[in-house]
């Protein structure tokens, strides 16, 4: 069973990927600051990371400088802004989607061709 | 005869005047301005023959022609100032309209005495200091007449102007009008030496004198809106400069130099202000403008995080996560997802002007193919075409177009804009999207059956929040953001986009031109104030 690990502070939204995910069978974590997702990362070592930019105590770009794994990491974020776009694939995301602009089903169609690869 | 300095005040002060009458009518074309220029005609004739008169002093025959032509354009000024205080007073009584008319008709009356007979003015008057013709029966009449709607012309300013209940700005108005033409009425006095008391003719200075308030009262209290302060004040300094070469020869006195000194200079300060001004007028905007598309940045992002929970969800209910759901719920579910995914398309919409206004678009320029570019925006117009029982066709170029450098979702929200906008606005038969090579430029041809563009409407629709008149009608969801962000983007590419229409239910075409070869920044910097 492959494990997602989100971190996403708007509960409304945690909740929402995370009945969709695991209905298709995934195992789903979630965090809803950078420590704690850095904890679980480092802990449950995820085969997928969905990362929200808008976070409390440190932005989801903090947690791309600090993350040492090697999961692939979507960002998922509502922030539409150009340089933090350019960040945060330097930094190594693989993808960089804005929530309003995509159904939970094409963002479960991403992750799923992210772990095909 | 030496001529004494207040009459060459006169030439200067006509150019002035009918620069300053013309440029207030040229710049706003309404009655009161028509009238003003109209007077400020009959001023300028009165100023330039009431000088050729006094220069020819020497010669009979030109001194009585001279002093017909400046009453003809004095009997005239009379109608014409007491018609612009009904005008610019709104005060367009039924007595009023009368006494307009009797005012025309006296004028007239005069000027046919002036020309064709003995009974106005008569023989010659030669005094210390100039000359004049001798007042006439009719001349008698003309004081009358000229008592009567002058004190009428003050009393309608004079009213207008101590009405409290009048705007602030009207009051202004008439105030300055009284004042100047007031000042102006003191060049009566020349009138005394028809009946032969001379007097130094220091009255000529009110022309100069009315001219000024006029003048300051157009630049400083926006007597005619639109009318530019600094145009007519270069054009002051112009005239004053240019009499300078046309009467070199002038004994000023010394106080007389300096006087006009000090009015260019005060003129030339008055410019200096004006500039500023203008430029302070400038920033505010801009900095309003920023703060505007700041706002809307940050109300979208809030925005978008409730939209995506709305569509997010009611997505899940329509694809079944939720288990069976009965079809009215499913309906109802669609009416939600549809205007929550059409809340999220007008957010992002004014995010791309707000980042349009302040100049942050920033492309990611790679090699792209226009045929994907179109291919996607069919497939995402396909159902709501299909739904409306409208066809879509895409005619391919026969030959592979090239690809060009471009960001590619961009061009693609360009693109799907209007193909999206073909849809939305055609309730019968299709939309047709050809591509071709022509010229080095990519021509995207779309083509609809929908109820066209108004020609009134063809130059605007283009502009932010402009709609057609046609798309209201059939469709008033359109936030009329759509297409001027569409132009924006192909005209970061290089290219453009143009809209034709035969008129109402006649169709539309939308044509993108995108040139194959061309320089796009990567960071693009627009200055939009809107």
């Amino acid at each position: 069973m492959n494990k997602i690990l989100i971190i996403e502070d708007e509960k409304i939204l945690s909740e929402m990927y995370k009945f969709k995910f695991a209905k298709e069978g995934y195992e789903v974590l979630n965090a809803i600051e950078v420590g704690e997702g850095l904890k679980l990362a480092e802990e449950n070592n995820p085969d997928l990371i969905i990362l929200d930019i808008l976070l409390p105590k440190e932005s989801g770009i903090n947690f791309l400088e600090r993350y040492k794994g090697s999961s692939p990491i979507i960002v998922l974020s509502n922030f539409d802004d150009n340089e933090t776009k350019k960040k945060a694939f330097s930094l190594g995301a693989k993808d960089y989607m804005i929530k309003s602009n995509f159904d939970p089903q094409e963002v479960l169609s991403k992750i799923k061709s992210y772990l095909q690869n | 005869m030496t001529i004494p300095f207040p009459v060459y005040f006169l030439v200067p002060s006509a150019f002035m005047i009918i620069i300053v009458g013309f440029y207030s009518w040229f710049k706003v074309d309404k009655r009161e301005n028509l009238l003003f220029f109209l007077l400020s005609v009959a001023q300028s004739i009165w100023a330039i023959s009431t000088f050729m008169m006094w220069y020819n002093c020497d010669v009979d025959e030109l001194v009585l022609f001279w002093d017909k032509v400046l009453y003809i354009a004095s009997v005239f000024m009379i109608p014409f100032l007491y018609h612009f205080s009904i005008e610019l007073c709104d005060l367009k009584t039924k007595r009023n309209k009368i006494l307009l008319f009797l005012c025309y008709l006296f004028s007239l009356g005069f000027v046919y005495l002036i020309v064709n007979t003995d009974y106005f003015i008569k023989d010659l008057f030669r005094y210390d200091w100039g000359c004049h013709t001798v007042a006439q029966i009719g001349h008698h009449f003309y004081l009358i007449y000229l008592g009567i709607f002058l004190s009428l012309t003050f009393y309608n300013f004079y009213s207008t102007w101590k009405n409290e209940e009048e705007p602030k700005e009207k009051r202004v108005k008439s105030f300055y009008i009284l004042l100047a033409f007031f000042i102006f009425s003191l060049s009566g006095l020349g009138l005394l030496s028809a009946y032969k008391i001379s007097i130094y003719p220091l009255y000529y200075l009110a022309l100069p004198l009315c001219a000024l308030i006029i003048t300051y009262a157009i630049t400083e209290k926006n007597l005619f809106p639109s009318v530019v302060a600094t145009d007519i004040l270069v054009v002051i300094i112009l005239i004053l400069l240019v009499t300078f070469f046309i009467f070199p020869d002038l004994e000023f006195n010394i106080l007389i130099k300096g006087l006009i000194f000090i009015l260019i200079l005060s003129l030339s300060l008055l410019l200096i202000k004006h500039n500023h001004e203008e430029l302070e007028r400038r920033q505010e905007l801009e900095r309003m403008s920023r703060l505007k598309s700041e706002f809307i940045s940050i109300v979208s992002h809030q925005l978008r995080t409730p939209l995506a929970a709305i569509r997010g969800h009611s997505s899940m209910i329509k694809d079944g996560d939720y288990g069976e759901i009965s079809q009215d719920i499913l309906n109802a579910n669609k009416y939600i997802y549809d205007s929550s995914v059409r809340m999220i398309k007008l957010v992002n919409s004014l995010l791309s002007v707000s980042r349009l206004e302040r100049g942050r678009i920033e492309l990611n320029i790679e090699s792209i193919s226009i045929e994907k570019v179109i291919e996607e925006c069919v497939e995402d117009v396909s159902m709501s075409a299909k739904e409306k029982g409208l066809y879509i066709k895409y005619k391919k170029s026969p030959k592979k177009l090239p690809e060009i450098n471009g960001d590619f979702e961009k061009i693609k929200n360009a693109v799907c804009n209007i193909i999206n906008n073909a849809v939305l606005y055609t309730v019968k038969g299709g939309v047709t999207i050809k591509s071709y090579l022509e010229n080095n430029s990519i021509k995207i041809e779309i083509k609809d059956t929908g109820v066209g563009i108004d020609k009134e409407d063809l130059g605007k629709i283009f502009e932010s929040f402009s709609r057609g008149k046609g798309g209201l009608e059939l469709y008033t969801q359109g936030t009329g953001l759509g297409l001027y962000v569409a132009k924006s983007f192909v005209e970061i590419h290089n290219g453009t986009i143009t809209a034709f229409s035969k008129g109402k239910n006649k169709g539309s075409i939308f044509i993108i031109d995108l040139p194959i070869k061309s320089i796009i920044k990567k960071h693009q910097t627009f200055n939009i104030i809107s």
